[in-house]
């Protein structure tokens, strides 16, 4: 059978068959979910962790200090979201995806940011100006988290990892994530509603965030802070 | 130790830590390459195709119809990437990173780009009005750049941890997410100067445009390839 027959056999099918649906407790992982239509619901609460500048970063410096640089912000970023209970569900390059859910998905999700940019300028910066006096580089990155209803299922791309995310909080998180570094952290009206007192105000009783025109986008209001918390 | 200290400790080692690295012959796969400084260096053509208007996608429609638009697009990426001998190295969300090296690396990625907007045209698209009788037209964008690559593990995680260090990953990436339908390959000028002339033009006629973009010279082509019977 050609390709393009194969290839229309099985896009069929996907159209085709009915979805086998249950709701989930825990993230799914590749083995939980068989290869047809079988999909995992769950309220979730979505981040992604980007650098950003990395064109920048790539184009402007040898291939092996960017690396470095790829190599500590992920491994802080993972680091933190699991200690907050996240879990790591993609991996792309530059950028990490993780969800949260169950009890205070969305809290634990904000403190994550706030510590990825704790990390980000508490350790690896001033780590990297001491082994690096001579280039002036300052590593930038931006966290984006939304939370909605997420349709996870498999997608047969490959043997691992293969899963895909449906739901609004996977793409606005991945959005967020985008926008200027002049600020840290951008979360959605959904998370900001609904996460901690500890992570929304100072403990000298500041607001941390900003409403803010997503302008870019819909218009819709966001929030954003340079606020970050204390990795102990 | 608190995670302070260890983050601490991880970030000196990476920083501390002379690379060894060797050129590669074979895309390399998470085994191939040490934990620590170890790197892989290649010359590369990468791809990423991504689906345009994900978001919108998501927002209208239900989660099993976008969640089916998903699956049929990357599953027809794949399989047409792993046809022209690409490597599939990141998959995450609503795209797909593919690597392709050796001597036809960049007609092998870029017909790889004209044959997954056939399959979006004359599979996907058709299948969906087949099942749903719907108009949703799948749209979706395929860059491809060429660079040396660093490749070195992060230890983020047991298996796929690999980080694809050059140009070409980011300039790819960027190409994939310019929204300008019917167009639906953007290659790099690095690229075209090197493509064969099969995928170049058709009886005379020019496949590519040229247009500026963030101070580049990039092309652009509305042109496909059938994905062969």
């Amino acid at each position: 059978m050609g390709l393009k027959d194969d290839l229309e056999k099985r896009v069929a099918e996907v159209f085709r068959t009915k979805w086998d649906e249950r709701g989930g407790n825990v993230v799914p992982d590749d083995d939980s979910l068989t290869l047809g239509n079988d999909a995992v619901k769950l309220k979730a609460t979505v981040l992604y962790a980007d650098l950003a500048d990395s064109t920048q970063l790539v184009d402007g410096h040898a291939d092996f200090f960017a690396a470095e640089m790829y190599k500590t912000f992920l491994h802080c970023a993972a680091k933190v979201i699991r200690e907050e209970d996240g879990i790591i569900t993609a991996y792309d390059g530059d950028r990490i995806m993780a969800v949260y859910i169950g009890e205070r998905k969305n809290s634990r999700a904000v403190k994550s940011a706030m510590k990825i940019h704790y990390a980000v300028l508490h350790i690896i910066n001033p780590a990297q100006q001491s082994f690096y006096t001579k280039t002036s580089f300052t590593l930038k990155h931006v966290v984006g988290v939304d939370t909605s209803e997420l349709f996870v299922a498999k997608t047969g791309v490959r043997g691992a990892n293969d899963l895909v995310w449906v739901g609004r909080a996977a793409n606005y998180a991945a959005k967020l994530s985008s926008l200027p570094d002049a600020f840290a952290t951008y979360v959605t009206k959904e998370v900001f509603d609904v996460m901690s007192t500890d992570v929304k105000t100072s403990a000298d009783s500041r607001d941390m965030w900003e409403a803010v025109k997503w302008n870019t986008f819909d218009d819709r209001i966001i929030y954003r802070s340079n606020w970050w918390w204390r990795i102990d | 130790m608190g995670l302070a200290d260890d983050l601490k400790s991880e970030v000196c080692t990476i920083f501390r830590t002379s690379w060894t690295t060797r050129d590669g012959q074979i895309v390399p796969d998470t085994p191939d390459i040490k934990l620590g400084n170890d790197g892989v260096t290649l010359d590369a053509t990468v791809l990423y195709a991504d689906i345009d208007g994900s978001t919108n996608m998501v927002d209208k429609k239900t989660a099993q119809f976008a969640a089916e638009v998903y699956k049929s697009y990357l599953l027809c990426a794949a399989r047409i990437i792993r046809s022209e001998d690409g490597v599939i190295t990141a998959y995450d969300g609503d795209r797909v990173m593919a690597v392709f090296i050796g001597s036809s690396k960049n007609t092998s990625a870029v017909r790889c780009g004209l044959k997954i907007k056939s399959a979006v045209l004359e599979i996907i698209n058709p299948g969906i009005k087949k099942q749903y009788n719907s108009d949703f037209k799948l749209n979706q964008v395929v860059g491809v750049d060429t660079s040396k690559l660093l490749v070195a593990r992060t230890g983020i995680r047991g298996s796929n941890d690999l980080v694809w260090v050059g140009p070409a990953a980011n300039w790819a990436a960027k190409l994939s997410s310019i929204s300008e339908q019917p167009y639906s390959t953007f290659i790099s000028s690095a690229v075209y100067e090197k493509l064969h002339q099969s995928v170049k033009e058709t009886k005379g006629e020019a496949m590519w445009e040229a247009r500026s973009w963030k101070g580049k010279t990039v092309y652009r082509s509305s042109w496909y390839w059938h994905v062969p019977n």
